[in-house]
């Protein structure tokens, strides 16, 4: 009499790992999303999220046309958004494989999807799904958090908070059920949101912040104690959303890793300098119109803009080694994520590593400057910028030149 | 940390990935002794690639091994207790087993170490499915038996029960006579006593460290 899986069926059955293209991602990832967990990915609009899911399905995709198995099976769920099915028509001209794999649903109520996931457990020997993809999970969440707050009159932040990590624990845990029995793969496709934790008492502006004695006449804070929480943070929706606590990690056991896609850009100065002559009026001139000739240097530089993938390390050795030290908020969150640099290749119509493309380029166009280096990446993406909402498109230019004026010298 | 070494219920806290994989090879590698881990989990966190690097599958040594550890996935107390019964049914029957054989060739005696990590994930969905009263009546059911089968000279079980560092603050402050913060006091008065403490004052023997 026995009873679980043996440690080596579990090796035999479980399926590869879905790869996700961009390989330093997959490296970090142990292969790529792996069979039995359930994944977050989150960012700003137009980062290509969705993008990057249907990059995952046409892999998959790939994968079964490879291996000429067609039991796997992936479900795309809606939420507010259409999948971009003509993504897959141009890179699958064979449609029929699409047709016959991936399937889709629109689901646009919390509740809807936790009956919707209770039933497909039910299911799961005769329904299985190999990737199952759902766009705008955290929006199905904060409208279901909406929905909750205004029916009961407007509830407390902590009772919401609770409320909220009770729901996501009753969702995750049918979600996990379900991978466990089939072996599946769940990514989540959320927003970020823009938390900020400055204080607004505009009465004690004077006793909390100072004027710098540089010149610059900047208010800057002068207590230390507030310093910490006065600053804006990009966090999944999931998190920052209408009840924020301190409870998260509840319902954070359950997700496998979480990704964060944000943009951040690269500078290279190019060595050619143009001087810039200009004629400026001094008491002291000497020429003959009573000016002084001013020599302007101007670099030309390239900001380079792409992508960064940040995989946050939910529980990993380093959280578990110093759980005490981040009790007391000591560690730096460098110390605990990885961050991967990465952008749209026009060319594939792909994710791709931005050293692929930059060895890519350096083969095309021999006089090229450096090529950044992962450590390059990591101490360059100290800043993350979140571009507009119009940017949906992933395929737009990301170089963009721009002239600043680096110094000027007399004479 | 060898089996001899475990108590009846011990708990874990927060071990690294290479921590478990090395007390999981050194308790399973004995050839002399079967000893079977039961790997219990609410989230799936079990060490895979770690443990394939360390305890490599295909080599023929290790084989058995692989075979003695035993994944499950329970997301509450009530598929929890069903499991603690079923592991209790083998000890029972490997028991008897040992009484029957009186020609002297007596079955390899059996070992089992239960892992359980995600306790507190069980007993919130417990409480969620039924009520706050239904879950501590299993979570103390459940320890009980374990606590009960372990005394047991014949049948020798051993629980190991991972939790999270930060639930065990009460252990740490006495440890090292810090008292706790007037704020996290009032927290604690409010939303209780988190399951680790209450589990490592009245079920564990120890804390592994």
């Amino acid at each position: 009499m026995s009873f679980g899986i043996p440690l080596s069926q579990l090796i035999v059955e479980n399926p590869e790992p879905i790869s996700s293209g961009i390989t330093r991602l997959d490296e970090i990832l142990n292969l790529g999303f792996q069979a039995r967990s359930i994944y977050e990915i989150f960012g700003p609009p137009g980062i290509g999220k969705t993008n990057f899911g249907i990059q995952l399905v046409s892999k998959s995709l790939e994968n079964m046309r490879q291996s000429k198995s067609n039991d796997d099976k992936i479900l795309w769920i809606e939420v507010f958004q259409d999948m971009p099915i003509n993504l897959l028509k141009e890179r699958f001209p064979n449609f029929d494989i699409v047709e016959e794999n991936v399937k889709r649903v629109r689901i646009m109520k919390f509740g809807q999807l936790l009956y919707f996931f209770q039933n497909l457990f039910k299911l799961s020997q005769s329904m299985k799904y190999k990737l199952i993809i759902i766009d705008g999970f955290s929006q199905l969440v904060c409208d279901h958090l909406c929905t909750l707050s205004k029916r009961s009159g407007g509830m407390l932040d902590k009772t919401m908070h609770e409320l909220k990590c009770r729901h996501l624990i009753l969702i995750f845990t049918v979600m996990t059920k379900y991978t466990h029995s089939t072996g599946s793969t769940i990514i989540l496709l959320d927003d970020c949101m823009n938390t900020a934790f400055q204080s607004n008492e505009f009465e004690s502006l004077e006793e909390d912040y100072e004027i710098l004695e540089d010149g610059s006449n900047f208010h800057v804070n002068s207590n230390n104690e507030r310093r910490k929480n006065n600053r804006h943070i990009l966090k999944s929706a999931l998190v920052a959303n209408i009840a924020m606590g301190g409870k998260d990690s509840t319902w954070e056991v359950f997700l496998r890793d979480r990704i964060g896609f944000f943009r951040d850009w690269n500078e290279h100065v190019d060595e050619t300098i143009f001087v810039k002559t200009k004629r400026v009026k001094t008491p002291s001139s000497q020429d003959i119109e009573g000016c002084t000739i001013r020599e302007m240097r101007i670099n030309k530089r390239n900001y380079e803009n792409f992508r960064v993938a940040i995989v946050f390390n939910l529980h990993g050795e380093d959280r578990k080694r110093d759980a005490t030290k981040r009790l007391k908020r000591t560690r730096s969150i460098e110390d605990r994520n990885t961050i991967i640099k990465f952008d749209f290749d026009k060319a594939t119509g792909q994710f791709r590593d931005i050293i692929d493309q930059k060895i890519n380029q350096k083969i095309n166009h021999a006089n090229i400057g450096s090529i950044p280096t992962l450590a390059a990446a990591v101490s360059c993406c100290s800043q993350v910028l979140v571009t507009p909402a119009s940017d949906d498109d992933p395929s737009l230019p990301n170089t963009e030149r721009k002239e600043e004026i680096i110094y000027d010298s007399e004479g | 940390m060898k089996y001899e070494d475990l108590e009846l219920v011990s708990i874990w806290q927060s071990p690294t990935k290479g921590d478990l994989c090395h007390f999981i090879k050194e308790n399973l590698s004995n050839e002399h002794i079967i000893t079977q881990l039961f790997f219990i989990d609410a989230t799936g966190s079990f060490p895979l690639s770690h443990f394939q690097k360390l305890v490599p599958p295909n080599l023929p040594e290790n084989v058995k091994m692989y075979e003695n550890i035993r994944i499950n996935t329970c997301l509450d107390l009530e598929e929890l207790s069903t499991i603690t019964v079923k592991i209790l049914q083998i000890l029972s029957m490997n028991k008897i087993n040992a009484q029957k054989s009186t020609d002297g060739t007596a079955a390899k005696p059996l070992k089992v170490i239960l892992y359980i990590n995600g306790l507190e994930v069980m007993c919130r969905n417990s409480q969620f499915k039924s009520s706050p009263q239904r879950s501590h009546e299993l979570t103390r059911d459940i320890l009980l038996k374990l606590r009960v089968m372990g005394n047991d000279e014949n049948a020798s079980i051993r629980t190991v029960l991972e939790f999270p560092k930060e639930q065990l603050w009460d252990y740490y402050s006495t440890k090292t006579n810090k008292t706790l913060p007037m704020r996290n006091k009032r927290r604690r008065i409010k939303n209780g006593v988190p399951l680790a403490e209450y589990i490592w004052k009245y079920y564990a023997d120890s804390i592994i460290e």
